[in-house]
């Protein structure tokens, strides 16, 4: 069953997969060669750039995260989970089916990243206290990835109640936020959530810190 | 009688104004079940609350033998579906559909599924996107039929089709029948498409169950009979079911009525009601009178 | 004439020309005192709330209200640090007086408070030797450490102007005690692993002759050997050769009046320069993250997170 999911879900999304490993592939080639440039081929500033051309990459894995969720279940959406219903498994087995299959479709990107990765840390000739990390960066790119890909497929696996309950538990927050905003000017509900997102052990703390490839 | 699908007290409010209520249905192992109702009449909710599609407000379900909807997956393992509207993804060709599909079924004919496939002459691999209406029917039938099903279940599946392929679809459906023994429950609003090959009849309206009988007795027994006399001094209740009276010229009245056997013209000898004529009435005549009597009975 | 005649006479012609000199020099010097001490009176003057809060060892700290709480813990810091690099020595014998201040504060248009002020002085405390430290408009100096660092920067700068001229050329102007120990080490490590030029490579591989060709201490002699390190990489050589010398580095530097950097910086470290060069080399080398982008414990959290978001997702998915 599994294989047979595989092939639905490459049939449906093999050219979104394409374009986002193309992507992938050119992100770690372009920073440096682009970095390289700009700093004047200055290495302090070099290192400068590349810290900046990291936060494209947890960028790029919600960007192939949220894409390759929504057209993963865009068929099923269209039509009503009809068929996924009629199928003789249970409505669990069908949605970890399709979670596995997206994973499988996610190996390619990675791949194309650590190439990528590859082929610009070969491409200068860096000095010896520099250290260059191709395969743990995209072994941290593949995390990121499995992270925001279970993140995005949930929301998108979710039905239209649950999505309900969600956006009225946001507006209700978003409210109360408010209120306690005119209460009491110093608290800041949103910026308390998001520093517990964005901190350990929130969940958005791994995909911080350096996504550097080529470092000190 | 074994039933393979059999429901109890089946509730379901599907909106303010509609409601499918206290439905009792008991369709037998091995019938070709026509499910017969106006459109609107609740038949498709009906399909779906069977399937496990809807969650019903009380009732229980039972199909194959395995309760909704903790049984659903093993049910489902033996029921072949076409639903109302194409539920596949058209980005597939027909031969990726036939191999996703038959990936979840242990029962799954892969050499009858390709055979099929010539018969209703698709293309392996033509998408489904790019299918005619009726190439859609025939594909989804055919998925329906190479699980190997012990139950079929088919929601309108000749509506807009073309004579020829209703044949095509009305045949492959026979053949399996006939050989595999398996039960069919097959809704419909056109009366003479279900009378050619169902044995049993449910009848719906308004969201409840009017009658549900063997296709030879809902058939056979309804009749129009023309009688004079004065029809008032008709002792007691009448042996039959009366679906309705119509006044003619003069003395004369005709009845409609369901459940006629010969021997009834005693009761009306017996009231001094001369029985002029018993004329038999067609599948849909005996339907919309049946439907008519049961409004007025519920208005 | 002889010499010692010459002597005499020039000795005396120059008398009351130097006479005439003192005077005026005595004249203005007493000038530029008595418009200083105006000067510094009217800088103090707002800073007339400045009590003395605590003593140790030689050193006095005192403050407005708004520093009061941190400076005992800031007397504490500057003390400990300037004995690690420069033992006992002081910038003068008559003493010395740094002053931090910051401006007033505003809320709502409203003046919260006054100029503040915190100061350091070694006792004996003229105004002999003083410094005020540059005035940073949005600066606040609300913790111990940052205020400690301040007067650190401007006590750099009060030793470094007594240093032997060989390593104040060397150092460029540049200050000794500028950056935290932390920013300073940090950013020396950068430099030294960021290097392109020859010796500048060969000096990360472990080659002493090129740290120090590299540092501008000796010349290699190769034509080809590249560039040199910036100023807070030497600082951080010589802060490195007066930790590791003890508590008399700084006098035995001071001792090397007309020596070279190498001689000035061997003598502060009790040992060879190449010794010190290979052992400073090897400290900003530990100082290289031990870990790149990836992080174990990251990854188990990241794993942690995807099981309870995959859970969490088969429950959602309800679509009957």
């Amino acid at each position: 069953m599994l294989k047979a999911m595989i092939r639905l879900q490459w049939k449906g999304c093999w050219h979104l997969v394409v374009a986002l490993a193309v992507a992938a592939l050119a992100l770690p080639i372009v920073s440096v060669r682009t970095g390289w440039r700009s700093s004047g081929e200055q290495l302090p500033r070099f290192l400068i750039e590349l810290q900046l051309w990291g936060l494209f990459y947890p960028a790029l894995a919600a960007l192939v995260a949220v894409t390759l969720a929504a057209a993963i279940w865009a068929s099923d959406r269209r039509g009503h989970h009809i068929y996924a219903l009629l199928l003789p498994i249970p409505r669990w087995r069908y949605v970890l089916l399709r979670y596995l299959a997206g994973l499988v479709l996610l190996l390619p990107l990675v791949l194309a990243l650590w190439l990528g990765a590859v082929i610009a840390t070969s491409s200068l000739d860096m000095p010896p206290g520099l250290r260059q990390f191709p395969h743990a960066l995209a072994v941290k790119f593949g995390l990121a990835l499995l992270l925001l890909f279970g993140l995005a497929f949930a929301v998108a696996a979710a039905s239209r109640r649950a999505l309900g309950i969600g956006m009225k538990l946001v507006g209700l927050f978003i409210a109360v936020h408010i209120a306690v905003i005119l209460l009491s000017p110093r608290t800041n509900l949103i910026w308390t959530v998001m520093t517990a997102l964005s901190t350990w052990p929130g969940p958005l703390a791994p995909l911080g810190g350096r996504w550097m490839l080529i470092d000190v | 009688m074994s039933t393979a699908i059999e429901t109890r007290g089946l509730r379901y409010a599907a909106s303010r104004d509609f409601a499918i209520e206290d439905l009792n249905l008991k369709v037998p192992t091995g019938a070709l079940y026509g499910f017969l109702g106006p459109n609107g009449c609740g038949k498709t909710t009906t399909i779906r609350l069977l399937l496990g599609l809807l969650r019903p407000d009380a009732g229980t379900v039972r199909l194959l033998g395995h309760d909704l909807p903790a049984g659903l997956p093993q049910a489902l393992a033996g029921t072949g579906v076409v639903p109302d509207r194409p539920h596949l993804h058209r980005y597939l060709t027909v031969r990726d559909a036939l191999d996703f599909h038959g990936a979840f079924y242990s029962r799954w004919d892969d050499k009858w599924a390709r055979e099929l496939t010539g018969e209703f002459r698709l293309l392996p691999d033509q998408k489904i996107a790019g299918l005619s209406k009726g190439e859609t029917a025939k594909l989804m039938l055919l998925l329906a039929l190479c699980q190997m099903p012990e139950l079929l279940v088919l929601d309108e599946p000749m509506d807009g089709l073309d004579p020829v392929v209703r044949r095509d679809v009305l045949t492959a459906l026979l053949d399996y029948v006939s050989q595999r023994g398996a039960t069919v429950f097959v809704s419909s609003h056109l009366v003479h498409e279900l009378e050619r090959f169902c044995d049993w009849v449910g009848v719906m309206d308004r969201g409840r169950l009017v009658v549900e009988l063997p296709m030879e007795e809902f058939r056979s027994g309804n009749k129009r009979i023309r009688v004079t006399g004065s029809p008032a001094a008709a002792p007691g209740d009448p042996p039959f079911t009366l679906l309705a009276r119509e006044t003619g010229a003069g003395p004369s009245e005709t009845w409609v009525v369901r459940g006629w056997q010969p021997e009834m013209t005693g009761w009306f000898e017996r009231s001094g009601i001369a029985v002029r004529d018993v004329a038999d009435l067609d599948l849909e005549d005996g339907f919309v009178e049946l439907l008519r009597a049961f409004r007025a009975r519920s208005a | 004439m002889s010499r010692p005649v010459l002597g005499i006479l020039l000795l005396a012609l120059a008398g009351p020309a130097a006479a005439q000199n003192a005077a005026a020099w005595r004249d203005s010097a007493y000038r530029l005192s008595t418009e200083r001490q105006r000067v510094w009176d009217s800088l103090m003057q707002d800073f007339s709330e400045a009590e003395e809060i605590a003593r140790r060892a030689g050193l006095v700290v005192s403050a407005t209200t708004e520093y009061r709480a941190i400076a005992e813990d800031v007397l504490g810091r500057f003390d400990s640090a300037r004995r690690r690099w420069f033992g006992p020595a002081l910038p003068a014998a008559a003493g010395f007086r740094i002053t931090l201040r910051s401006g007033e504060s505003w809320s709502f248009g409203r003046r919260t408070s006054g100029p503040q002020s915190l100061s350091i002085a070694g006792i004996p405390d003229t105004d002999e030797t003083f410094r005020l430290a540059p005035f940073v408009p949005d600066e606040t100096l609300g913790s111990a450490e940052k205020a400690a660092q301040r007067l650190l920067g401007e006590y750099g700068a009060l030793m470094m102007a007594s240093a032997p001229a060989a390593i104040r050329g060397w150092l460029r102007a540049g200050s000794l005690t500028e950056f935290s120990v932390d920013s300073r080490r940090e950013g020396a490590m950068y430099s030294l692993v960021t290097g392109v030029g020859k010796a500048q490579r060969d000096c990360v591989r472990g080659d002493s002759q090129s740290c120090a060709h590299a540092l501008g201490i000796r010349r290699s002699g190769d034509p080809d050997a590249g560039g040199e390190y910036y100023p807070l990489v030497r600082a951080d050589l010589l802060l490195a050769a007066l930790e590791q010398g003890g508590e008399w580095a700084w006098t035995r530097l001071m001792a090397v009046e007309s020596g070279t950097v190498e001689q000035a910086l061997a003598a502060a470290a009790g040992m060879p320069a190449d010794s010190l060069l290979l052992r400073w080399r090897d400290g900003l080398l530990a100082l290289q993250p031990d870990r790149g982008p990836l992080d174990l414990s990251a990854a188990g959290l990241i794993l942690g997170w995807s099981a309870l978001i995959l859970a969490a997702g088969l429950g959602i998915a309800r679509w009957v």
